[in-house]
């Protein structure tokens, strides 16, 4: 599961990450982006440790062929569906098992099914599904942060003396 | 931004809009203040993340008349590797089992 947005027919929310991912560009380059107190050091810490962060997602997502099942829930404008997702290389096939916490009734199973087997049946269509969906998702990887991003994150944080950076065992929290 | 120092992998990450975002100049649309977003990745197997949640917060307008209004909430969870080989027809009958097991709980 390396890319968190396959297909049209899985997690789609396509709009919501490329809304998400602009933000995250646009907040963490902005001059305001680091929080309160903190020395020099800690600020570059910070950053340096931000950057290996991103960059080191970034070749993940490009180096990662594993897929995966994993059951979904999702809210979206009200409506709460639970569906089951299956990764494969030739696209990801997604099973709805509940609306608004009631499992499906006859006609809907029916529906869900004929649109499984459909996908099944017309590979191709599956194959226009997933190109659709992955040039609707270019650029909208979270992590596919371009080198820029770290550039300006970096003068950003020399730039500011607010920088707010500590350690946890194990995890860290920067710009917190 | 929430990181595990020790395999520098993005554990959470968490904002807000400070200010109105515009783009066009606000022509084309803006996202209003406040908007928000939250992403969360766990190790699912030792050495390997995958997103498990995600929440996005959303209002603006898009060409300064159609309200954008994006409320999303996802989690996953429950996650196997499967084979990297599975073909459709194979991923299809998996699904098939799994709602069969879902529907007999």
């Amino acid at each position: 599961m390396h890319t968190w947005y396959k297909t049209p027919c899985t997690v789609a929310s396509p709009l919501a990450v490329r809304i998400v991912s602009g933000l995250v560009a646009v907040i963490l380059s902005g001059p305001n982006a680091l929080s309160q107190s903190g020395s020099l050091k800690a600020e570059i810490s910070a950053v340096d440790l931000a950057r290996k962060v991103v960059t080191n997602e970034l070749r993940i997502q490009n180096e990662e062929e594993s897929h995966w099942m994993y059951r979904l829930e999702k809210e979206e404008d009200g409506r709460k569906e639970v569906q089951k997702l299956l990764e494969t290389k030739h696209g990801s096939l997604s099973q709805l098992l509940s609306i608004d916490g009631h499992p499906l009734d006859a006609k809907q199973l029916r529906k869900e099914n004929q649109r499984i087997e459909r996908l099944v049946s017309h590979p191709d269509e599956q194959r226009q599904l997933q190109q659709a969906s992955n040039k609707a998702e270019q650029g909208a990887r979270l992590f596919r942060i371009p080198r820029r991003f770290c550039v300006q994150l970096c003068q950003s944080a020399r730039r500011s003396r607010d920088t707010h950076f500590h350690t946890q065992p194990g995890l860290s929290s920067a710009f917190a | 931004m929430r990181v595990d120092t020790k395999q520098e992998r993005l554990v959470e990450l968490n904002g807000h809009l400070m200010e109105d975002v515009k783009f066009g100049f606000g022509v084309l649309g803006h996202l209003d203040r406040g908007s928000t977003f939250e992403i969360g990745q766990t190790e699912v197997i030792p050495g390997h993340w995958e997103m498990t949640a995600l929440h996005v917060n959303m209002k603006g307008k898009a060409l300064l008349f159609k309200t954008i209004g994006v409320q999303v909430t996802e989690n996953h969870s429950d996650l196997h590797r499967v084979a990297d080989d599975l073909t459709l027809k194979e991923a299809a009958d998996i699904l098939s089992r799994q709602l069969v097991v879902a529907n007999n709980r």
